[in-house]
């Protein structure tokens, strides 16, 4: 495989899965029960996975919506670009473009959003400390999470950019 | 180069991405638990359901809904038009709504309204006549489902005014409605609607398709 069709190909991998796995989040139990059962056919066991993807135009907000499709745009160009970085430049991350990859990427997880019920992995997985109560009180009602990561991610492939065309050199200590 | 090198905090990466795929992990393993073990009643236990359609009907469909929700008039709008064509009124589907009241006063006095309209057999025109207005109006908590506009829905709807105003005044069935939203939080339901097709549940307002499919899957079981 070409080397840049690679890369393009990562970032549309990333993209696309991250984007399926925040459609189909609120129903993963449903999806999980289809796909392990043998009395039903895999065309519609295929129909209903495509089905639940049109969620998105169904039960999110529209501002919701644009959140999700920019943080799996994002974290797929992330994703290939970090790999690049490794790859080529033979160095990892830190400082600045590991804090905003690492957060954008987890707050993009945490505030993945069933539109109905605010911040979805937040309340499944805190619902002892009440997430849904500290939701309600964000000024944008859980909204803050698909801000950040949106944020965080652009800053993380900014400098990433910079470090990519940055020529390697020894800075004085 | 010094931020490139492989010792300075490049352990960071790989812990953030453990975190995140156990945070992914712990949400699959909740959807999973929750959605096996905790399937609501679908006999009559004393949960006054008012079922739409044949009572016989090989396939329930339960909607846990707030009349105040934007998604739960979404799936009265774009959802249940279709399914009672196609399913219900067919005999293949019986349908039921349990309270989930769950944003606020308005939501909770608009499901006793409904109960109140139950008590004389029209609580489904009473539930379609509310997601109607609510819709119409789009705003949650402004006012718009009080006394007023309950009462001139039940006028609408021929009811009995003097039973159904006394039934609307003393609060009859507010309890109940706060009882039954509980009962939809003890079995860790966290949005609306939520819908449970002979128990599979369905979190939210889904794409007909969605509904249609998984209720063929559970028809083809029988």
């Amino acid at each position: 495989m070409n080397t840049k069709f690679f890369y393009v190909f990562l970032a549309g991998i990333g993209s696309i899965g991250f984007f399926v796995f925040a459609v189909w989040l609120p129903n993963l139990g449903l999806v999980f029960h289809t796909v392990v059962r043998g009395d039903v056919t895999l065309g519609t066991k295929l129909t209903l996975l495509l089905n639940l993807l049109g969620s998105i135009g169904t039960n999110f907000t529209v501002f919701s919506a644009i959140s999700t499709i920019a943080v799996a745009t994002f974290f797929g160009v992330n994703v290939a670009m970090i790999a690049y970085f490794i790859r080529k430049k033979g160095a990892v991350l830190s400082g600045v473009s590991l804090f905003a990859s690492a957060g954008g990427i987890g707050s993009g997880i945490v505030g993945i959003g069933c539109a109905a019920c605010g911040s979805f992995i937040l309340s499944a997985i805190l619902p002892v400390v009440g997430a849904a109560g500290v939701i309600a009180l964000l000024p944008l009602k859980g909204k803050e999470f698909g801000i950040l990561s949106i944020g965080l991610l652009l800053i993380s492939i900014s400098v990433m950019a910079r470090k990519i065309i940055e020529p390697v050199v020894c800075k004085p200590q | 180069m010094n931020e490139e090198q492989p010792k300075s905090g490049g352990w960071l990466l790989p812990v953030s991405i453990v975190i995140a795929g156990l945070m992914i992990a712990g949400s699959v393993y909740y959807v999973g638990r929750q959605s096996v073990a905790q399937k609501p009643s679908t006999t009559s236990d004393g949960n006054r359901d008012a079922v739409l359609g044949n009572l016989e009907a090989p396939v329930t469909f339960i909607e846990y809904g707030d009349y105040q929700c934007p998604f739960c008039g979404r799936f009265f709008h774009q959802v249940e038009p279709p399914l009672r064509e196609e399913y219900i009124k067919t005999g293949k589907v019986k349908m039921v709504f349990r309270n989930f009241q769950i944003l606020g006063d308005e939501s909770t006095a608009a499901g006793a309204a409904s109960e109140c309209a139950k008590d004389q057999g029209k609580f489904w025109q009473y539930h379609d006549a509310l997601y109607t207005a609510e819709t119409a109006d789009g705003k949650e908590n402004n006012g718009n489902l009080n006394r007023d506009l309950f009462l001139m829905l039940g006028q609408n709807l021929g009811l009995d005014m003097t039973s159904f105003t006394a039934c609307l005044d003393a609060n009859k069935y507010g309890d109940l409605v706060i009882k039954e939203t509980n009962a939809g939080k003890t079995m860790g339901l966290d949005g609306t609607p939520t819908s449970f097709i002979n128990g599979e549940k369905v979190a939210g307002s889904q794409p007909y398709s969605v509904f249609k499919t998984v209720i063929d899957i559970a028809l083809q079981k029988k």
